[in-house]
């Protein structure tokens, strides 16, 4: 791929990273304190740090380097795709609205993940095609922790409301 | 109303269940009696009999003085409500002379069909008139036939100032007995021209001028308006000539009380108040319960439909359905059902009426008791247009403005100053513009080959030098002491309007009817596939768009929610053209996209309003090219910010709105033709960022102005901010009325550091890098 080419996959994969920490920054600033809202933040710090991993890399391009993914690994996610899950089973007073923010969160974390996946396939470099393929990884991640939870809470919500549709 | 039935009704107001202090303000505006002077001594009989047969035998002063000023050969301008008699001001002297001068002919210019519909229909009650002065619309509907007809014989032609520039202009050999004849050219709404719609009208009105000059005639114009500031001067701005001020002292004013209605806080946490909708139902329903003819003003067509839904739903009323007693009136609705309501209106058979602002402008639909403001609608003069719809001549008028629980809504209504001060602003035009002038120029080079020694009159100081660069650019040509287009039909390009000239029809497939008409932005926020809209309080769900065929398919549900979109906006930066840095500060402007897409929509139940549920949903996106600048922040000044405790993103969202605020006193334009996105990190730049952007499709020259200039804008921005005596924010600084994030998150006291900082920064260093 031309390096013009690179970078522009590069801003695509930046503008993603943006609009996720803008959405799990909003929705923290409306969640009460708990279990719930401690995974959101998690999630936006993560997210953070991949918008900045990824301008990083952009900077360097433009000045005209070769893309450097040495500082990758600092990135890696220290959760398990339960752990929203288990942070629902834990939170009594759950609404629709963390129903809501979880399901745009897996709408989002779902564009991610396809983008970084066809962004993996159409990378040539070896460093490209790793820097995808990770951020495939986490995101991925990122959407079971998510799905595992709305499952929950969905069934939760069905419950409380008699509604059993099975 | 009776001073004793408005008691009645604020009593019984008060002392309602629902009551809870919400009235926190009470506004009062002097009656004025009228004064009258008697009717022209010479005026034609025909029109002095059909003026008895409407019992009018005596004029209000300011309606004689626009006659004896228009008949010296005056321009004049009249500002004054809807309702007070300004349509007979400009009538009178233009009927009298027609009759008198058979070869003399008018024209009258609205900004909206409907105005003209309504204006055609009061003409055609002056019989005796209207049989000796051919009369007719000239606009895109009128059919082929009945144009030739009017260049023909036409000597009072109603049209609009799109069929000026496509039809008549171009064409005006064709119309040479017109143009002769032309001796008054009245442009009603004036106050609707600003900006760079306003521009566009200005140098419309030159060139109109300018070959009406050819032809021999010197038309007189005659402006009217809302209340605006120094209105003179605007006229005059808006025509290229002197424009006399009429006093619109002598029409009669009836007392008017503005009750400032502050709904409850209803969540303290999160400082939101009851629904602005709910209170106005509320009100609306007191009002035609007890038979008071009321409007309600609403912001959107969607909380238009929706407060007429609920009032439908709301039951019986006296023995009648309150949903039989009142009607939705907006644009969108096909003329013909536009014309039904307004005909209900007028002949009383409606008690009340839900619209948006659609019925500021002056259509005649009778007399109402009440008029309700549901949100804050902009501006002042907005405010007043709409409060102006209630009351007869003389009687005692009650307007109740609800504020929603907006920053810009709550400074409205907690600082009654603000609309009692008398103060309305001035629209802002700017004919200099260069962008604008170089595409009329090459208009009225079509029309009629440009003479230096002549033109540069009508287009002004700038007249010269876009000629050669038009000549450079090959669009003119040189020929002798002539300058001649050589282009066919450059009106083409030219749009008066910023909006999409594509219009869709929403189709109910139910019945195969149009039911609607929406032009392309409408359809990418409100008619999505699997929108539910309303129309007239009934649900359609959105089944499908035919982009190509424009098209949207839609059928008739019982579901019990409607839909509002999630938009995602973007701007992208295409290429920079120019580029400074001041220190660590980098100013930019270049090409970019701005785009819109509907990603999903939330579902939210009727009358509760929560939401129900979201989709997303995959569209195709809207988008258009035009010219920005933008200034990337350092980290460096965030840290600042941030230690100082202020908030990042408050601060630079607070800053955008200053620097668009302000950005129109360097560069002449009205802040709605300005556009701006501020973002904490943006994907080309890479920094955190404002882009200020012009609001027009390919760019119209305010932002590439302001670049050179920018300096200057955030001088005033940081003056603005800092003179300002509020304390989080106000409509005077950081609020703007367009806010598509209702004015959130804004940090007033940041952007203040903020702007501080950046004109530091400016003033230390001087841009290198261009």
């Amino acid at each position: 791929m031309s390096e013009d080419g690179m970078v522009a996959l590069l801003k695509d994969a930046l503008q993603l990273e943006i609009e996720g920490w803008l959405f799990y920054r909003d929705v923290i600033g409306t969640l009460p304190e708990g279990a719930v809202r401690d995974v959101f933040v998690y999630l936006t710090e993560q997210e953070e740090k991949h918008q900045q991993f990824i301008k990083d890399e952009l900077g360097r391009m433009e000045a005209g380097n070769q893309l450097d993914i040495s500082g990758l690994s600092a990135l890696k996610e220290t959760t398990h795709d339960e752990v929203l899950a288990d942070a629902v089973r834990s939170s009594k007073d759950l609404s629709q609205h963390e129903a809501s923010a979880i399901h745009t969160g897996m709408l989002l974390e779902r564009n991610s993940w396809e983008f970084y996946h066809a962004a993996a396939k159409k990378a040539t470099q070896p460093d490209e095609v790793s820097l995808y393929g990770q951020l495939e990884e986490w995101e991925k991640l990122h959407l079971h922790l998510l799905e595992k939870a709305y499952d929950l809470l969905k069934e939760r919500i069905w419950a409380e409301n008699r509604f059993a549709p099975f | 109303m009776t001073e004793h039935e408005l008691q009645f009704l604020l009593r019984e107001l008060k002392t309602s269940q629902d009551y809870d202090g919400q009235i926190v303000g009470r506004l009062e505006f002097e009656a004025r009696e009228a004064t009258f002077a008697p009717l022209p001594p010479a005026v034609d009989p025909d029109l002095s009999a059909d003026l008895a047969d409407k019992g009018i035998h005596e004029l209000y002063a300011f309606q004689r003085a626009c006659f004896d000023s228009a008949c010296d050969g005056y321009n004049v301008t009249v500002v004054s409500p809807t309702a007070s008699g300004k349509s007979l001001a400009f009538q009178l002297p233009v009927l009298d002379h027609l009759l008198k001068h058979p070869g003399a002919t008018a024209l009258f210019l609205y900004p909206t069909k409907a105005l003209i519909e309504d204006q055609l229909a009061k003409l055609r009650d002056m019989e005796r008139c209207m049989a000796r002065i051919n009369t007719a619309v000239y606009d895109g509907d009128t059919d082929p036939d009945a144009r030739r007809q009017l260049r023909k014989f036409g000597r009072l032609i109603l049209s609009n100032p799109d069929s000026l520039h496509y039809s008549i202009l171009p064409h005006h050999e064709s119309w040479s007995r017109f143009m002769r004849g032309l001796t008054f050219i009245v442009v009603d709404e004036g106050h609707y021209y600003h900006g760079v719609l306003g521009s566009h009208m200005a140098l419309l009105l030159r060139r109109l001028r300018r070959l009406a000059n050819f032809y021999g005639a010197h038309p007189v114009f005659f402006v009217t308006s809302a209340t605006i500031d120094e209105p003179g001067k605007f006229a005059s701005q808006l025509t290229g000539e002197l424009v006399q001020n009429v006093d619109s002292s002598g029409a009669p004013k009836g007392q008017q009380t503005l009750l400032l209605f502050n709904p409850k806080i209803v969540d303290k946490q999160n400082n939101i108040r009851k629904s602005v909708m709910k209170e106005a139902l509320w009100l609306f329903q007191r009002a035609v319960q007890e038979d008071v003819r009321t409007i309600v003003f609403t912001k959107s067509r969607q909380e238009a439909e929706l407060l007429y839904k609920y009032v439908r739903d709301a039951g019986a009323g006296k023995g009648q359905r309150l949903g039989d007693r009142v009607a939705t009136y907006r644009a969108g609705y096909l003329p013909a059902v536009r014309r039904g309501i307004e005909h209900r209106l007028s002949s009383g058979e409606l008690t009340g009426v839900i619209a948006t602002n659609a019925l500021e402008l002056g259509i005649d639909i009778g007399h109402l008791d009440v008029s309700i403001t549901a949100g804050y609608p902009g501006s002042v003069t907005s405010l007043f247009q709409q409060m102006g719809r209630a009351g007869r001549e003389r009687d005692h008028s009650l307007s109740v403005f609800v504020a929603s629980s907006n920053p810009l809504d709550q400074y409205v209504v907690q600082t009654p100053g603000f609309l009692s001060s008398g103060r309305f602003g001035t629209p802002t035009i700017n004919p200099g513009n260069e962008y604008i002038l170089s595409a009329h120029l090459r208009c009225a080079a079509y029309e009629l080959p440009l003479r230096a020694t002549i033109d540069a009159e009508y287009f002004g100081p700038q007249y010269t030098p876009l000629v050669e660069q038009l000549e450079a650019d090959g669009k003119l040509r040189a020929r002798g002491p002539l300058v001649v287009s050589t282009e066919t039909y450059p009106h083409r390009f030219v749009s008066l309007r910023t909006l999409s000239d594509k219009r869709y029809h929403i189709l109910n497939q139910g019945d195969g009817q149009v039911i609607e008409e929406a032009d392309a932005y409408k359809v990418i926020e409100e008619f999505y596939p699997g929108a539910v809209f309303l129309h007239q309080g009934d649900s359609y769900l959105v089944t499908d768009n035919d982009h190509e065929q424009q098209v949207v398919h839609s059928i008739p549900t019982t579901q019990n929610y409607y839909t509002d979109a999630i938009i995602r906006s973007d701007i992208v930066v295409q290429n920079e053209r120019g580029h400074r840095d001041y220190g660590d500060v980098g100013l930019s402007f270049g090409k970019v996209v701005v785009s819109e897409q509907t990603v999903g929509f939330i579902k939210k139940s009727f009358h509760i309003e929560t939401e129900v549920g979201r989709e997303y949903i995959d569209t195709p996106e809207i988008s258009y090219e035009t010219m920005a600048l933008w200034i990337t922040i350092p980290d460096a000044m965030l840290d600042r910010l941030k230690e100082d405790g202020y908030d990042i993103a408050g601060s630079l969202h607070a800053a955008e709105h200053l620097l668009i605020a302000l950005m129109p006193i360097v560069v002449l334009c009205d802040r709605r033709d300005l556009g701006g996105i501020s973002t904490i990190l943006h994907r080309d730049t890479l920094k955190p960022s404002i882009f200020v952007y012009d609001g027009h499709i390919g760019g119209v020259g305010l932002t590439e102005s302001a670049y050179g200039r920018f300096r200057d804008v955030v001088h005033l921005a940081l003056d603005r901010v800092t003179e300002c005596p509020c304390k989080d924010g106000c409509p005077s600084c950081v609020y703007s009325p367009k806010c598509g994030n209702n004015n959130k998150p804004l940090d007033k006291n940041g952007a203040r550091v903020l702007l501080g900082l950046l004109l530091h920064r400016l003033d230390m260093t001087t841009g290198g890098g261009e």
